[in-house]
């Protein structure tokens, strides 16, 4: 299993980010610092670059990687 | 504190201190954001204290579910005292910023005294320090906000800071979070500015944790379920709010009174204008649509101008834009207007009420009581979006004519002798919205103790739609008193109206799981109740606002609509004085004076209250 990125459809809201850090941190908190991927806008292009890094465990324990469950747009996946 | 950052930062710029507080000393009383700022504002600001000096507040107050997952907490509360009538500021911003502050571990930043010399805050987790911002003095906010970023090089810094407007201590100056989030309203960026404060950068490595995990994901997942099953939801994140909504060239709201025409002259501006900025236009210079953090609608088009003299590009345009760069001046260059909403957050602006400043002066212009002389050689006719470019620059730098119009167009009026009758305003401030149609929505922004704005309960927009005629005064009294208490709930939380189908009780699971802390549905409202309470008692404290104060302007009482479908609209003086009765009864409030009693703020458990009004003389017999 690998999780795909599409940073054509983020829109920068970082709620993978949000659901990262809550598995990370074994459901207790909410932190951007801890999580495994990053959303990273271009504040004067609004050019969004996504990446995952190796602390990313795929979500092992979760039902589903949380990350993709917290994206509406689209933006990353399972496969 | 499960939920919260947990602590006050609060800092005296005069002396130059720096100290903490627990936010729970506050938080039992009033739980957090918009409400703790104004209790601050109240208990601790006297009323002969100027907007301006040293011991006025400025407080920022972020929402306690902001930093969780809940869909769309992001927004921060900033209130002070409103530059333009000396009552109680309030304004509410989206963004980034607020959410970096509750990871740093503050709630609020309470600022006070005055820095010797320009400064910024730098704010983290683990230091807050005073630096000299003099190599930002005169900088716009885009790049106060790239100077600061790269001098820390963290692309993560978020910002929030005032452009020459507030450094120019403009009335109409905003403070603007992360480039394109205006915290409008009041003059709160003029306050910062009054301070020498440019900017506050904050950066934030902690986490915020929730009192029960499983329970809170559970009523994230309640909610992201009804967002996602909203009829609009695809089109709005695929054209922004403007796109799929009040912008549609079909939509109703460009009849329905809240873009005014002209200075208010008149609320329709007919169907070959209006197609000449919606979204069959629009959509040419929209890129991409964006989100604030946590928000799972993305309202927020990219819009774009590529090239030519008006070439810029950034985030935001929203049915005010529409309003105060094109509708407000008659201008249908919708070039021009793209480039003046950006521009007015890069110099520190608020459109709503620039813009109304502006519309005035080009009334002023069209009469004949400003000319060429005056303005500086700008052509102020109806449609010019040149010179409106022009004009706010001016205004941001008070340079001529702008300084004219920097204390706000009432203030200008009595300056220049005449204009007054057409000054549109709400209490003195500089008012954006029509009022005239819709009823609910209009009396409303005139009752509001923040002196207008049309987010603070007003009925009306997909959010608080009541069934009822737009033009109808049908329980309007009613309907807007629960409005008003469910706003104040919201901005307590730090939720956003554009994250749609959130019921109180969605709030109220989602703060129950966060915080451990369980509020009925009537406790909730009752703490909504009691902050309008606080503003009300600050306004009558600080401002001497009683019920005259609670009516139209000149022009929006007694001129009717000339044109639309809602031709020769009034508003009835009858009915609106037995509005004001009702609303004054469900509050408690004396319906003669429109004061507070001691026995409704009892009641509501404001006691200490009703003391402090009654040694002012501001409390009803």
């Amino acid at each position: 299993m690998h999780i795909w990125l599409d940073p054509k459809r983020c829109k920068g809201c970082l709620r993978c980010e949000l659901a990262c850090s809550f598995h990370n941190s074994g459901h207790k908190l909410f932190s951007p610092a801890l999580s495994s991927t990053r959303v990273t806008r271009d504040a004067e292009n609004k050019t969004i670059t996504l990446s995952i890094d190796s602390t990313c465990d795929l979500c092992a324990g979760e039902e589903f990687p949380l990350c993709v469950k917290a994206c509406v747009f689209g933006a990353r996946g399972r496969e | 504190m499960n939920s919260y950052g947990g602590r006050i930062l609060r800092v005296d710029l005069s002396r130059e201190e720096i100290s903490f507080q627990e936010t729970k000393a506050y938080a039992d009383r009033w739980i957090g954001g918009r409400a703790i700022n104004t209790w601050i504002c109240l208990d601790e600001m006297a009323p002969e204290v100027e907007w301006n000096s040293p011991e006025s507040l400025l407080c920022f107050g972020v929402g306690v579910l902001a930093g969780t997952l809940a869909p769309g907490a992001c927004r921060v509360s900033i209130e002070c005292k409103n530059v333009f009538n000396g009552g109680i500021g309030s304004s509410n911003v989206g963004g980034f910023w607020g959410t970096e502050l509750k990871y740093a571990g503050f709630d609020h930043i309470i600022v006070k005294g005055k820095a010797k010399q320009p400064v910024f805050l730098f704010v983290s987790e683990k230091e807050v320090k005073i630096l000299d911002a003099s190599h930002l003095k005169g900088k716009t906010t885009w790049e106060t906000e790239a100077a600061i970023r790269e001098s820390f090089g963290d692309e993560r810094i978020r910002v929030t800071s005032i452009g020459p407007a507030g450094e120019n201590l403009v009335k109409s100056a905003c403070i603007i979070c992360d480039r394109a989030s205006a915290a409008g309203g009041s003059g709160c960026g003029a306050v910062m500015g009054s301070k020498n404060l440019k900017a506050i950068a904050v950066r934030g490595r902690a986490g915020i944790s929730v009192a029960d995990p499983e329970r809170f994901m559970k009523a994230v997942d309640e909610e992201m379920k009804k967002v996602n099953q909203w009829e609009f939801i695809k089109e709005i994140r695929e054209k922004g709010y403007y796109g799929a909504m009040g912008g549609r060239l079909e939509s109703k709201g460009w009849e329905e009174g809240y873009r005014p025409v002209k200075n208010g002259q008149d609320e329709y501006w007919g169907r070959d204008k209006i197609a000449k900025i919606a979204e069959n236009v629009m959509q040419n210079y929209r890129t991409a649509t964006v989100a604030c953090f946590s928000c799972p609608t993305a309202c927020r088009p990219w819009t774009k101008v590529p090239e030519g003299n008006y070439s810029v590009e950034g985030e935001g345009w929203w049915n005010n834009s529409s309003n105060a760069f094109c509708t407000k001046i008659d201008n249908t260059d919708i070039e021009s207007a793209i480039y003046a909403h950006h521009l007015t957050n890069q110099l520190g602006l608020d459109m709503d009420n620039a813009s109304q400043a502006i519309s005035w002066a080009y009334e002023c212009y069209e009469k004949g009581f400003l000319t060429k002389e005056d303005t500086g050689g700008l052509d102020l006719s109806w449609g010019n979006g040149e010179s409106m470019i022009k004009l706010f620059r001016k205004l941001a730098l008070r340079e001529g004519i702008g300084d004219l119009l920097a204390d706000g167009a009432l203030q200008a009026a009595r300056r220049l002798g005449k204009g007054e009758d057409f000054v549109i305003h709400v209490k003195g401030q500089d008012s954006l919205d029509g009022v005239r149609i819709n009823k609910g929505w209009g009396f409303g922004i005139v009752v509001s103790p923040v002196s207008g704005r049309h987010l603070r309960g007003s009925l009306g927009g997909f959010w608080l739609t009541r069934g009822k005629k737009v033009n109808s005064y049908e329980d309007v009294p009613r309907d807007l008193f629960y409005s008003q208490k469910k706003k104040v709930v919201q901005d307590i939380l730090g939720t956003c109206s554009y994250v749609y189908g959130q019921t109180l009780e969605d709030w109220i699971e989602l703060f129950s799981s966060a915080t451990g802390r369980h509020l009925t549905k009537e406790q909730f409202l009752e703490i909504g109740l009691k902050a309008h309470n606080l503003e009300k008692a600050f306004n009558s404290l600080h401002a001497g606002f009683d019920r005259s104060d609670d009516y139209p302007c000149d022009r929006y009482y007694n001129e009717p609509v000339k044109s639309g479908p809602y031709q020769g609209e009034t508003l009835d003086h009858e009915i609106w004085d037995n509005m004001l009765d009702e609303l004054y009864e469900l509050h408690g409030w004396d319906k003669t004076t429109s004061l507070q009693t001691r026995k409704g703020l009892e009641k509501l458990g404001l006691k200490d209250v009703a003391d402090k009004l009654e040694t002012f003389g501001k409390l009803a017999p």
